[in-house]
């Protein structure tokens, strides 16, 4: 299955697939720039893994990377967005510097991705409870829950983060 | 795939089930000292039960890497915009044909009533129908609201629209579509929320919640469908491809304009839009990427954070013109 992939397969990937890549992010993202970008990082991934010579569907495979990285594109843009309005939206704002900027948005991918598989509910009754920092009479009457199913959800809310930081190797701290 | 899938061995596992409903306890406000106890007896019984413990402090702890006041808010804004992603990547949907083309703007001025705004000025009005109307600043639009369609012509400016069910629908009576016309052509809400402006020989429309379809006046036959999260340009020629929404066409609503990496003469335009005189830019620093959230109400606030937070000067050249440079 390795053949040991040799700077000459990235370059005839590249040739031949990097133009249609981009053309094909372009469509899909409506920007040049972003498309650029992306396609670029594609390719990284694919020098990284060191497997572009057993590559047998190249755009196949290229198209699923670069739809991961729209996601991630998009999710990055949309909670940096959301930061910043929060920020604003504070009695003081504080303005942060680009790396406090950068290290939160990071910070709150990293929540993001813990709670992406909770069920909506789940996720604002735990959000509530945890940042808001809203009592569970308080939270049950904002959402129409019963406490018991408060109560629930919490327990919910932190199994599913908790197995989540068990398999991505985060260790408790 | 969903991480409680994966292997974890079953008596951790039930550790941790057991720990989450301790925590799902104490959060209660009722966690009286019989329980307390009842907890620390369960934590000294096993090292597996300290072990879990100390996985719901690590969650804790992460969670608690920022502000609650700053988190909360960032994280349930972008449950939405993961959907409004996923819904991206499916493309572009080719729109139904338009049943409501055969649209007439009955008379220009007859019914029409005229709400503008001034320079600065941003109002929120609750229509006849109970929809909610925001107008940005220097913006003006007609209403015309009759018995087959609740229409809205935006001559300049933005607006924002969040709809409410017609009330008149009943059922013997098609629902009155939701229209929004500007001078390049028109966009009927299937959904709830959505943002169009108009200015400079083109329009916009940005999507927020839900669906709108938007025929533009140069290819009236052929409407595109935009998703939650996308927005279009559309001018006499037709429309552009559909992006990625700004978060500046959401953000103005509630009185910021939230840039990421938009450009110094970008921003500084669209700031422009909430003050009278002029706002510009040294060439040099016009391609300047500026991220951050700027108040749009007070507008010196905003340029005052801009030289504060990036390597830039303003120069009053006369009183209404300001000129911004590198510092």
């Amino acid at each position: 299955m390795n053949h040991a992939t040799t700077p000459d397969d990235i370059a005839c990937l590249y040739q031949a697939h990097h133009g249609w890549l981009r053309g094909w992010l372009r469509h899909k993202l409506g920007n040049p720039d972003d498309a650029a970008d992306l396609a670029q990082d594609a390719f990284m991934r694919v020098l990284k893994a060191r497997n572009a010579s057993d590559i047998r569907e190249p755009r196949n495979y290229l198209t699923t990377i670069a739809k991961g990285l729209i996601v991630d594109l998009f999710r990055r843009r949309a909670l940096e967005a959301e930061y910043l309005a929060a920020l604003a939206a504070l009695p003081e704002p504080e303005w942060p510097s680009p790396e406090t900027r950068a290290l939160a948005v990071e910070a709150l991918l990293e929540i993001d991705a813990m709670l992406a598989g909770l069920g909506s509910r789940v996720r604002q009754v735990f959000l509530l409870a945890q940042c808001d920092g809203l009592t569970y009479r308080e939270i049950a009457e904002r959402t129409q829950l019963a406490l018991r199913t408060v109560n629930k959800y919490m327990a919910t809310a932190m199994e599913h983060c908790c197995l989540y930081r068990l398999q991505h190797g985060k260790t408790a701290r | 795939m969903r991480p409680s899938t994966v292997n974890v061995a079953g008596d951790e596992r039930a550790a941790i089930r057991a720990a989450a409903t301790w925590y799902a306890r104490q959060c209660s406000g009722s966690f009286a000292a019989a329980e307390r106890a009842a907890w620390q007896a369960w934590l000294t019984a096993s090292p597996l039960h300290r072990e879990a413990w100390r996985q719901v402090e690590g969650v804790c702890a992460s969670l608690g890497s920022l502000p609650g006041q700053i988190a909360g808010p960032a994280l349930r804004g972008v449950s939405a915009s993961r959907r409004q992603a996923l819904r991206a990547l499916a493309g572009i949907a080719a729109a139904a044909p338009l049943a409501w083309f055969g649209y007439r703007i009955a008379d220009a001025h007859g019914l029409g009533a005229d709400l503008r705004t001034a320079v600065g000025e941003r109002r929120t009005l609750r229509l006849a129908d109970g929809s909610s109307l925001i107008l940005d600043t220097d913006s003006a639009v007609d209403v015309t609201f009759d018995a087959r369609q609740r229409l809205l012509r935006l001559r300049r400016g933005q607006l924002m629209v969040t709809t409410a069910d017609d009330p008149q629908t009943r059922l013997d009576t098609p629902r009155r579509p939701f229209l929004v016309a500007t001078p390049h052509g028109l966009c009927e809400a299937l959904g709830t929320r959505f943002s169009v402006r108009t200015g400079d020989g083109r329009s916009r429309v940005a999507v927020l919640d839900e669906q709108v379809r938007v025929a533009p006046a140069a290819h009236p036959a052929r409407p595109l469908l935009l998703a939650a999260g996308q927005q279009l340009v559309f001018d006499d020629n037709g429309a552009g491809s559909i992006e990625a929404a700004l978060p500046a066409a959401a953000t103005w609503a509630g009185g910021s304009l939230v840039a990421v990496d938009m450009p110094l003469a970008e921003l500084l335009a669209e700031l422009g839009r909430y003050r009278h005189g002029l706002l510009t830019c040294h060439p040099a620093v016009a391609g300047l990427l500026i991220s951050g959230a700027f108040p749009v109400d007070d507008t010196d606030r905003a340029l005052r954070l801009l030289i504060e937070t990036f390597p830039l000067q303003t120069i009053s050249r006369t009183r209404y013109w300001i000129d911004v440079a590198a510092a």
